[in-house]
């Protein structure tokens, strides 16, 4: 029983922990983000004193080669004199130096190959690092975004109560309009058949004193003088 | 998660700068230049330096036939501004090893002998830098002939380096050493008025270095000395 007290205890710890982290998230990658750029400046100090150190390595090489170049050169002269023993003692000295030029080559080649592990590795980071920002600046956008519809939403929910009631409203008025109307027309039509114009609509539509019949007698009269003879 | 609560932390604390990592500084020394910088060069150490080579021309007035370790009994630094400085490492056998360092790099060595010493007088030294009468083989002479010291007469010619080369007179070039040595606490002061002259070594591609100088030390002593030198490279130069 305690156990399992405790083990949702732990769970709610875990729960309030993970919030903090959530409600933070923006800020610890801000944080991690300039903790990898610390990294990767002090990846590219280390890369740049490697590539010092390899240059340094890379002349004494270089020095070495001209050295025993220089003393093949004093070997002959003292072999073209006769004396032999300085010619050994000077190819010994040769040797050395053959000895330490090829321990320098094979440091400047470690040098290298460590060189462009580095290389690669803080391209690589430097990707990554980029892709980071880029989400990051993504995300912060959208959750600008984001709020700003959330504003627009909520205050146009808390509008729609009242922007419906205006609607019934409207159609309220509307109806009682069409009524008003109904009732004018209706008052008109029991005027008109008091004044005794109501007859004189009735005698229209039976074709007596109306507009057509106007028109019948007009093309009448010129029908008959059409067919009259010229005089 | 914990990881990342220890980011959001960090997020409100600041990192505090790492200390620079030191070098060896030895007496003597410009300050941008350590021993390490200058192969292990010091005071009061020892340095052999490898010429083997050199013994096989004869041609060279310069020479260098023993293989043994030599005490650096002194330190002279040559401040030439802009960041040059000339340290100069004096060896137990009257030789002295030159170290010619641009921006904290040493671009190279040179290793030269006290060949001729020649001490004059206060009048002498001043006709010497000052006197309008320009002396053959004197200081900023065009050319310069050295007559060997040893028992083969035989006299080398060097060409002037420094200075406007079609010109028959050059001005020497005065420059102060501070000079520190092991038995003493204080520097020692040195003002030189110096001309470099330099030939090819018959036979070889090296060259060899005559670098004449008017030495005062403002304590009443006034020298001019011929230094006879060659190039060393820094794989020559082993120093404890």
């Amino acid at each position: 029983m305690l156990s399992k007290i405790m083990t949702a205890l732990r769970g709610k710890a875990t729960e309030t922990g993970q919030t903090v982290v959530d409600s933070q998230a923006l800020r610890i990658l801000d944080q991690e983000i300039r903790d990898s750029e610390n990294h990767l400046s002090q990846s590219k100090t280390e890369l740049t004193r490697l590539m010092g150190q390899r240059q340094l390595n890379s002349n004494k090489a270089d020095t070495l080669e001209s050295k025993i170049a220089e003393l093949e050169k004093s070997a002959e002269a003292a072999l073209d004199k006769g004396e032999e023993a300085l010619a050994v003692e000077v190819a010994e000295r040769m040797v050395a130096l053959q000895d330490d030029l090829e321990a320098e080559r094979a440091i400047v080649s470690e040098y290298d190959a460590s060189i462009e592990k580095l290389r690669s590795a803080i391209r690589g980071t430097d990707n990554q690092l980029r892709q980071l920002k880029q989400q990051v600046s993504v995300v912060k956008a959208t959750e600008s975004a984001q709020k700003a519809q959330s504003a627009v939403a909520s205050r146009h929910s808390g509008q729609n109560s009242a922007m419906s009631s205006a609607m019934e409203s409207l159609d309220r008025i509307k109806e009682r309009q069409q009524l008003n109307s109904a009732q004018m027309q209706a008052a008109d039509e029991m005027a008109a058949e008091e004044s005794g114009s109501s007859l004189e609509a009735r005698l229209k539509s039976a074709g007596i004193g109306g507009t057509q019949r106007k028109a019948d007698d007009v093309l009448a009269r010129l029908k008959a003088k059409k067919s009259a003879p010229q005089e | 998660m914990l990881n990342n609560l220890k980011a959001l932390f960090r997020a409100t604390t600041q990192k505090q700068p790492e200390q620079a990592a030191g070098r060896p500084v030895a007496a003597g020394l410009p300050i941008s230049v350590s021993q390490e910088d200058l192969e292990g060069l010091r005071l009061d150490g020892r340095v052999n330096i490898k010429l083997i080579g050199l013994r096989a021309h004869p041609d060279a007035l310069f020479r260098w036939d023993d293989d043994a370790y030599h005490h650096i009994a002194a330190v002279g630094h040559v401040d030439l501004g802009q960041g040059a400085h000339l340290v100069r490492f004096y060896l137990d056998n009257d030789t002295w090893l030159q170290a010619n360092i641009e921006n904290g790099q040493v671009l190279e060595y040179k290793l030269f002998d006290f060949y001729r010493v020649a001490h004059l007088s206060d009048v002498e030294f001043d006709n010497l830098i000052n006197g309008e009468d320009k002396q053959p083989d004197s200081i900023g002479a065009q050319t310069v002939s050295l007559t060997s010291t040893t028992e083969e007469a035989r006299s080398c010619t060097y060409q002037r380096v420094w200075g406007d080369g079609d010109s028959l007179w050059s001005p020497p070039v005065v420059f102060e050493e501070q000079v520190m040595t092991t038995e003493s606490v204080s520097a020692r002061h040195v003002t030189h008025h110096a001309m470099l002259y330099e030939r090819t070594i018959e036979g070889t591609e090296r060259m060899e270095y005559l670098l004449m100088s008017a030495e005062n030390d403002d304590e009443g002593s006034f020298m001019v000395v011929h230094n006879v030198g060659v190039d060393v490279a820094s794989v020559d130069i082993d120093a404890m």
